[in-house]
């Protein structure tokens, strides 16, 4: 287990944007049989409520844009003092060159700044965090930008984009001798990768007219895609409640701490549900977790973390000392978790913005046409 | 009502089905069985009967009499 302790990485800011249209499960009644016995009794159990999703066109670089630049106009920060540009996202612009270097030359990052890609989920903040943690740590780096954003995505698919909204976050970190210790426990188990994934599209199976269309008709009469998300629900549920508990113990217990001097664990919000029995495992008082970012917000991906943040702990981050622990969980399947003080930290909430100005698909063509042609 | 009413209602409800069809009903077996509509069965039944299942037991329940023979463990005799 990748159980680590850093003690020069200062957490010195968060910027979270969202985009502004807002859809509410009100909207999905089809997706319940059109039974509002169904609908309220998910929206008691799982926390549907509302999500932010991005218009079409928009993409979850479009949305770590925007949270790069409230962080770096709020800030103050000299882009020529940043190291290193990393960017967790599974949706990049294009399926190469990395989204990291589209956010690097809209900001003008200097070439003496390292900008890399990691093609992860909802974990995926931790895990980014910690790469920047040990980067910081070993004076590979003084000033990390660490980027993560996501989105669903999938315009026809229903079912399971009921649960996502879509987000990007910003996060500055710096070297600092007096930041004070950082824990971290970090896990995986590759046996669980297909529990959630989208079968085409990688190189395995590349999107070709042969799997365009192709419908599989599930055991419920549902039709799947194979170009669409696949998520095993009853698989994630019982590895999130299964994994997340002991890898938070033993992050304490590796630490040397409580879970009472914690302040606010900081779950991913895969969904009401979930995080309610994960956090009655890990034994957490109602006060020290929230579900009601997934209320609100929907399951933000990678920016999840950042948006429970942002939602919940903006104020007290901004004014004051919070020990909060950092847990996520999926995709992987991976989960991990960390340990650390978000001391008046600049957190500019999660705000809201809006992303009309999209080139189109039409646009896009064109563009690549006009580029690549003769 | 009783513990064998209750449950029974919870699953009729949820699935869907009538009461002659509960014998023998496995999961995935109606379309409403499905990984949602277990969860649900599961968050009423902790609901009526006032407890907590382990995840093991989550999984294990795989049909309607596999259910009642989980509940005895947690002192719900139906």
């Amino acid at each position: 287990m990748a159980k680590s302790s850093f003690t020069k990485m200062k957490f010195s800011g968060l910027s979270v944007t969202a985009p502004d249209y807002i859809r509410s499960i009100d909207d999905d009644l089809a997706l319940f049989d059109n039974n509002p016995v169904k609908l309220a009794r998910a929206k008691k159990l799982i926390g549907f409520g509302t999500r932010y999703r991005a218009p079409e066109g928009c993409t979850p670089t479009d949305l770590c844009r925007a949270a790069v630049r409230r962080l770096i106009d709020d800030m103050a920060i000299d882009v020529n003092s940043v190291d290193a540009l990393i960017l967790v996202t599974q949706k990049p612009d294009y399926s190469q060159p990395g989204s990291s270097y589209i956010i690097h030359r809209d900001f003008n990052f200097p070439k003496s700044c390292a900008a890399f890609d990691i093609n992860h989920g909802c974990p995926g903040f931790i895990y980014g965090l910690w790469v920047a943690g040990s980067l910081l740590e070993s004076g590979a780096c003084r000033k990390i930008m660490l980027v993560a954003g996501d989105y669903y995505g999938s315009y026809n698919e229903l079912r399971n984009q009921m649960l996502f909204g879509d987000a990007g976050s910003a996060a500055l970190l710096e070297y600092d001798p007096q930041a004070g210790p950082s824990h971290f426990n970090i896990q995986a188990d590759g046996h669980g990768f297909e529990a959630i994934i989208n079968p085409a599209g990688g190189a395995r199976l590349p999107i070709r007219a042969d799997v365009l269309d192709l419908e599989v008709i599930d055991k419920h009469g549902e039709a799947l895609r194979l170009v669409d998300g696949y998520i095993d629900g009853l698989e994630v549920f019982n590895f999130s409640v299964r994994e997340v508990p002991p890898n938070i113990a033993e992050l304490l217990e590796f630490a040397g701490a409580k879970l009472d001097e914690i302040d606010f664990v900081a779950f991913h919000q895969t969904s009401k549900q979930i995080v309610d029995r994960v956090a009655a495992k890990t034994g957490l008082r109602p006060e020290q977790y929230s579900t009601s970012t997934f209320s609100v917000y929907g399951n933000q991906s990678v920016a999840s973390v950042p948006g429970v943040i942002a939602h919940m702990l903006k104020d007290k981050v901004a004014r004051g000392r919070q020990k909060v622990i950092l847990s996520g969980y999926g995709i992987g399947a991976a989960w991990g978790s960390c340990l650390l003080d978000l001391d008046h930290i600049y957190c500019s909430g999660l705000v809201l913005e809006k992303f009309d100005r999209q080139p189109s698909r039409e646009e896009v063509i064109a563009y690549w046409i006009k580029k690549l042609g003769t | 009502m009783s513990n064998l009413e209750t449950y029974d209602r919870i699953f009729m409800e949820i699935f869907e089905v009538p009461a002659e069809a509960l014998p023998g009903l496995k999961y995935q077996d109606t379309a409403s069985w499905d990984s949602v509509g277990h969860m649900t069965m599961i968050a009423e039944l902790e609901e009526a009967f006032d407890l907590m299942m382990e995840t093991d037991d989550i999984i294990d329940f795989s049909s309607y009499e596999k259910g009642r023979e989980i509940l005895k463990k947690y002192d719900v005799e139906i």
